[in-house]
C-alpha cells in the first residue's frame, strides 16, 4: 500500500510537467512505431524501388529514397526497432545485473563488497564508449552485440548506484531492528532493501537508454555496431554521409529519429528525477 | 512616539508556493527606539525571520514577495527606496543582519578575512590590503584570538562560537544603527552561548547600536532585551517592557509561551506547554488565528479578527479579552 | 601540496595496472588466431611455430603479460601490421591533434556554459532560462555525428565559410589550424556545452539559498558579486566534479568526431585499426585514450582541492 501510494505520488508529479508529459509520449509514440514498424512502414526496409533511386521527399515518399531505391521512411520506421530495442533491452538487462550485485556488494561488506567494487572500478576507469567500442572488438559487429556490450558497459554503473542506496539504508534503525528480528537475508532483500532502490534504479534506468540509443547509433555510424542492410539510424546516416550535400534527406531524417527519439527519453528522465527527488526543483 | 529608529506599519509578506499562498508576515506593526533592544519572540514559523528579512528586503522573489506595508528607518521608507540606495546606504552600513546559523552564513570558499574585508569595501573606498587591516583590528575586537593568522584561515577553520564573532564582526564593521540579529545563541553550545550574548552586550554599548533580538528563548530576552514583541501567525499579538512581558503579560499566548518555559516553569512550579501547533498558514484560522489553542477562546475570538487595544502607555495587545 | 600530487599520482598505478590487464585481456579474447592474421598467405606449420616462440605466445599466460606490459610502459608497443611502421611513433604524431581537440571542445564547453548556466538560475522559469534549457536539453540529445554532419553540409559545403575534411597542424599556422578544428571543436564540445550549462544552473539554484548568500547581500554587496563572486565559485565545486566524468564522453565523443572530419587523431586511428583489425595499433588506443581519461579525472581532482578549501591539504 505504501508503494503504491509512493508510485502514486511520482506519477502526479510527473504528469503536471508538460515536458515530462511530451517525452512520455514520444516515448511512447516511438515504441509503438517499432512495434508495429511491419504495419505501418509503406515499404519494406530492404525493398527496392526501380529507378527511384534518390528521390527527394515526395507526397509517396515523404522522407525521399536512397541509393538503392528503398523508401526512407520504411527504414526510419524500422529502424526503431534496432535503437529502441538495443536501448531498453541492454539498460533492463544491466539493471536486472546491476541490482542484484550492488546489493550483495552493499550488504554483505568485507571481501565481496572489496572484490565486486574493484572490478567495478575498474570498468568505470574506461569511457563509456570506449568500453563499447572494447568489447565490440571482441563480439563481431551486430544489434544484438552491441546490446550485449552497452550491457556490460552498464552493469558496473547500476551496481554502483545500488550498492550506495543500501549502504545508506543499512544504516537505518529499522534495517537495523528487522535483521534483530531474526528475519531472513533475501525477506531483507526483496522486501525492505529493493523498494527503496526503485526510484534511483528507475531514473537512471531511463536516462541511460538515452546515452544507449546514442551509443548505439554512434557504433553503427562507426561501422562497428548494426551493420547494413539491416535497417539501423546510425549506419543508415554513415551510408548517407557521403551523398549527403546533394541528398541531404537521407541523412537529416534518421538523423531527427534519433534526436526526437533520446529527447523524449531524457525529458522524461529529468521528469522523472524530479517527481522523485523535488528537492531539486524549487 | 514618533522618534522610533524603525517603524514597520502593515507588513505583509508573502510566499507563493504551489500549495498555495503563504501569509509568513500578515500584517506585522513593530518599531525600534534608539539604543534599545527589541526582543522578538514566538515559536518557530511564526515569520520572525520573515519579518526581519524583509527589513533589507531579503526575501527571495520568487517565491516571496512584501505585498503590503512600510518600513521607515531615518525618514526613508526602505520598501521603497531604489536598490542602489538599499544597498550602499542600508545594508550592512546603517542596518546589519547575522543569522541563526554560523556554521552556513560564512562562505566556505572564501576566507574570513576577504568576507570581513568586503563589508569595509561594500561601503567605504579603502583598499585590499586596509580593509584588511581593519578586518584583524575588528576580528580582534569580538574576541578572535591572533586575528591576524585567522584572518587568513576559511570558515571551516573556525569553530561555531568563532564563526558566530566574525559574522558580528562582518556585521558591525560599519557601526549600523541597528543590528537584526536572527536566534544569534540558538545554533551554538550553551557556553558558547553566553559568550556570544556577552559580546553582544558588550558591543551594544561601545557601537551605541540598536538590536533586533529574534529568540525563542526566553532567557535571552530576559538578558538583552528592553521591550519585547510576542509574534503569532504572521502577526505581533502583544508588545510590552521586558519587566512587564516577565510579570505577567496579557495575551493568553504570550502567557503560555512564558509558562512553556523551562526557566520561568522551575519558578511556577510546573512545566505548562500550549496544546497544538502552529496554524497552516495558508489558510490560518477565522477570526484570532490563535483560538483553536486558546483557553479562554470566547465566541467572538472565532468569528472576527481582534482589534489591537493599548492596555497602558507602550503596552498593546490583539485580543478580544480586553476590547 | 607537491608532495599531494605526487602521492595522488601514485595512487594511480594499480588502476594502469589494472586497465593493461582488461585491454592484454581483450586482445587475447579476440576470437581467431593472431599468428594466422600476421602470415597470411605466407602461412606454414614451422613458421607459425616459429613466430609462437619469437613472440612470447608459447609461454605461461602470466610471463606473456608481464613480458607485454614491460613493453607497453618501455615504449615498445609494436609495428602495424598494415604500414609496419612503429606503433609509439605513429600514436606520438597523433596525439597533439587529439589533445587540441579535446582542449578546445572542453574549453567551448565551459566558456559558454558558465554564462548560460548563470544566466538561467539568476531569473528561473524566465523566458532566458526556458530557451536556453529547451535549447540544452535539445543539444544533449543530439549525437555527435548527426550535428557533425549537419555542421559540415552547412559551413563546410553548402556556405564555403570553413574547410570540410581537411585538417592543418599547429605547425601550419595557428589560423589555419583553428579554422579547421572549428566545427570539429564545436560539434564535440556542444553536448558538453548543454549538460554544462544545466548543471550549473542546477547547482547555482541550490547555492543561491544558501544562508552566506543572505549574508552576502545584507552587507550590501552589488548583485554582481553575490552572484558571480559568493554564489559561482561555490556552484562551481560540484560541476567541476562532473567535467571530470564527462571527460570520458568527450574522449568517446572524440573517436566519433575524428572519424567524421577525417582528422588524423588518436580517435580516427583507432577506428581504423578496428576496421583493419591491426590489434598492436588497436591496443595502444585502448591505452592511450584510457590512460588519458585517468590522467584526465586526476587533473579534474586537483583542480577540485584548489577549489574547496574544506579538503586542501597542508
Amino acid at each position: 500500500m505504501e508503494k503504491r501510494s509512493m508510485f502514486g505520488i511520482v506519477f502526479r508529479r510527473l504528469v503536471r510537467r508538460k515536458t515530462a508529459v511530451f517525452g512520455l509520449l514520444v516515448f511512447f509514440l516511438m515504441v509503438l512505431v517499432a512495434f508495429l514498424a511491419d504495419l505501418i512502414a509503406p515499404y519494406g526496409p530492404n525493398e527496392m524501388l526501380e529507378g527511384m533511386q534518390y528521390r527527394p521527399p515526395s507526397f509517396a515518399h515523404p522522407m525521399g529514397t536512397d541509393m538503392l531505391g528503398r523508401d526512407v521512411l520504411s527504414r526510419v520506421i524500422h529502424g526503431a526497432r534496432v535503437s529502441l530495442g538495443v536501448g531498453i533491452v541492454s539498460m533492463v538487462a544491466a539493471s536486472l545485473v546491476g541490482i542484484p550485485l550492488g546489493i550483495i556488494s552493499g550488504y554483505y561488506r568485507r571481501w565481496v563488497d572489496q572484490i565486486l567494487m574493484r572490478v567495478v572500478d575498474l570498468m568505470l576507469a574506461f569511457p563509456v564508449f570506449l568500453l563499447a567500442i572494447m568489447i565490440m572488438v571482441v563480439l563481431s559487429p551486430s544489434a544484438s552485440n552491441v546490446a550485449v556490450a552497452l550491457t556490460i558497459v552498464y552493469i558496473p554503473r547500476y551496481a554502483r548506484l545500488v550498492r550506495g542506496v543500501v549502504l545508506s539504508i543499512r544504516e537505518n534503525e529499522y534495517i537495523e531492528a528487522v535483521r534483530a528480528l531474526g528475519i531472513r537475508p533475501w525477506r531483507i532483500f526483496l522486501f525492505h532493501i529493493l523498494p527503496n532502490c526503485i526510484a534511483p534504479v528507475m531514473v537512471l534506468v531511463t536516462i541511460s537508454v538515452g546515452v544507449a540509443i546514442i551509443a548505439e547509433a554512434s557504433l553503427s555510424f562507426l561501422g562497428m555496431g548494426t551493420q547494413p542492410p539491416t535497417p539501423s539510424w546510425g549506419s543508415d546516416l554513415r551510408e548517407a554521409l557521403t551523398t549527403m550535400e546533394l541528398n541531404p534527406w537521407l541523412g537529416i531524417f534518421p538523423g531527427l529519429a534519433i534526436l526526437l527519439t533520446v529527447l523524449g527519453v531524457n525529458l522524461l528522465g529529468d521528469g522523472l528525477r524530479d517527481a522523485i527527488d523535488p528537492r531539486l526543483k524549487q | 512616539m514618533n522618534n522610533a529608529l524603525l517603524r514597520i506599519q502593515g507588513l505583509r509578506t508573502y510566499f507563493y508556493t504551489e500549495e498555495g499562498v503563504v501569509r509568513a508576515a500578515d500584517g506585522v506593526d513593530l518599531e525600534i527606539f534608539p539604543g534599545e533592544t527589541l526582543g522578538l519572540v514566538g515559536e518557530s514559523g511564526c515569520g520572525k525571520t520573515v519579518t526581519a528579512k524583509s527589513i533589507l528586503r531579503l526575501i527571495p522573489d520568487p517565491p516571496g514577495r512584501v505585498v503590503e506595508g512600510s518600513v521607515f528607518f531615518e525618514g526613508r521608507d526602505l520598501l521603497k527606496l531604489d536598490r542602489r540606495s538599499l544597498r550602499r546606504e542600508i545594508r550592512g552600513n546603517r542596518i546589519s543582519m547575522i543569522f541563526q546559523d554560523p556554521m552556513t552564513s560564512l562562505n566556505p570558499v572564501y576566507t574570513v578575512g576577504e568576507q570581513v574585508s568586503e563589508a569595509f569595501r561594500a561601503h567605504r573606498r579603502i583598499g585590499r590590503a586596509r580593509a584588511l587591516r581593519e578586518s584583524v583590528e575588528i576580528l580582534g575586537r569580538v574576541g578572535i584570538a591572533s586575528p591576524e593568522r585567522m584572518v587568513r584561515e576559511y570558515p571551516h577553520r573556525y569553530s561555531g562560537g568563532m564563526r558566530q564573532r566574525a559574522m558580528i564582526a562582518m556585521a558591525l564593521a560599519c557601526r549600523p544603527a541597528l543590528l537584526l540579529a536572527d536566534e544569534p545563541s540558538t545554533a551554538l553550545d550553551v557556553t558558547i552561548q553566553a559568550q556570544i550574548l556577552e559580546l553582544m552586550k558588550h558591543l551594544r554599548e561601545e557601537f551605541q547600536t540598536s538590536i533586533l533580538l529574534i529568540t525563542h528563548n526566553l532567557g535571552v530576552v530576559a538578558e538583552m532585551a528592553d521591550r519585547v514583541a510576542v509574534m503569532y501567525a504572521g502577526q505581533v499579538v502583544e508588545k510590552c517592557g521586558v519587566e512587564r512581558f516577565f510579570d505577567g503579560p496579557a495575551h493568553p499566548y504570550a502567557t503560555g509561551l512564558l509558562h512553556s518555559f523551562p526557566g520561568m516553569a522551575r519558578r511556577a512550579g510546573r512545566l505548562d506547554p500550549i496544546p497544538g501547533s502552529i496554524p497552516d498558514m495558508v489558510r490560518p484560522p477565522e477570526g484570532c488565528r490563535f483560538h483553536p489553542r486558546c483557553r479562554k477562546a470566547l465566541p467572538r475570538c472565532t468569528e472576527n479578527p481582534p482589534p489591537v487595544t493599548r492596555l497602558e502607555e507602550g503596552h498593546l495587545v490583539r485580543c478580544w479579552l480586553y476590547e | 601540496m607537491l608532495r599531494f600530487i605526487l602521492r595522488r599520482l601514485l595512487a594511480l598505478i594499480p588502476t594502469f595496472v589494472g586497465i593493461t590487464l582488461v585491454v592484454f585481456i581483450m586482445i587475447r579474447a579476440i576470437p581467431g588466431d593472431p599468428i594466422l592474421t600476421i602470415l597470411a598467405e605466407d602461412y606454414s606449420e614451422e613458421l607459425a611455430q616459429e613466430y609462437r616462440q619469437k613472440m612470447g605466445l608459447d609461454r605461461p599466460v602470466v610471463v606473456q603479460y608481464l613480458i607485454w606490459l614491460k613493453g607497453m610502459v618501455t615504449g615498445d608497443w609494436g609495428n602495424s601490421l598494415i604500414s609496419q611502421e612503429p606503433v609509439i611513433r605513429e600514436v606520438a604524431k597523433r596525439l597533439p591533434v587529439t589533445l587540441e581537440l579535446l582542449v578546445l571542445a572542453l574549453a567551448f564547453a565551459v566558456v559558454f556554459s558558465v554564462p548560460f548556466g548563470v544566466i538561467s538560475a539568476v531569473k528561473p522559469n524566465s523566458m532566458p532560462d526556458h530557451t536556453l534549457m529547451t535549447v540544452s536539453m535539445l543539444g544533449i540529445s543530439l549525437p555527435e555525428f548527426f550535428l557533425g554532419a549537419l555542421l559540415l553540409i552547412v559551413f563546410a559545403l553548402k556556405l564555403q565559410w570553413l574547410p570540410a575534411t581537411s585538417f592543418v597542424p599547429l605547425s601550419g599556422g595557428l589560423f589555419e589550424n583553428l579554422r579547421h578544428m572549428l566545427l570539429p571543436a564545436v560539434t564535440l564540445g556542444s553536448a558538453r556545452m548543454a549538460m554544462f550549462t544545466r548543471l550549473i544552473r542546477n547547482s547555482m539554484l541550490e547555492v543561491v539559498r544558501q544562508d552566506y548568500i543572505d549574508t552576502a547581500r545584507a552587507k550590501g554587496l552589488s548583485e554582481w558579486l553575490v552572484i558571480n563572486k559568493h554564489a559561482l565559485k561555490n556552484a562551481l565545486v560540484p560541476t567541476v566534479t562532473v567535467i571530470g566524468l564527462q571527460i570520458g564522453y568527450l574522449i568517446g565523443g572524440a573517436i566519433i568526431v575524428e572519424s567524421l572530419f577525417a582528422l588524423p587523431g588518436i580517435g580516427s586511428l583507432g577506428i581504423d585499426s578496428i576496421l583493419q583489425r591491426d590489434y598492436p595499433v588497436v591496443q595502444a588506443f585502448v591505452i592511450v585514450s584510457a590512460t588519458g581519461f585517468l590522467l584526465a579525472n586526476f587533473a579534474v581532482d586537483i583542480v577540485y582541492t584548489f577549489l574547496d578549501p574544506r579538503i586542501r591539504v597542508r
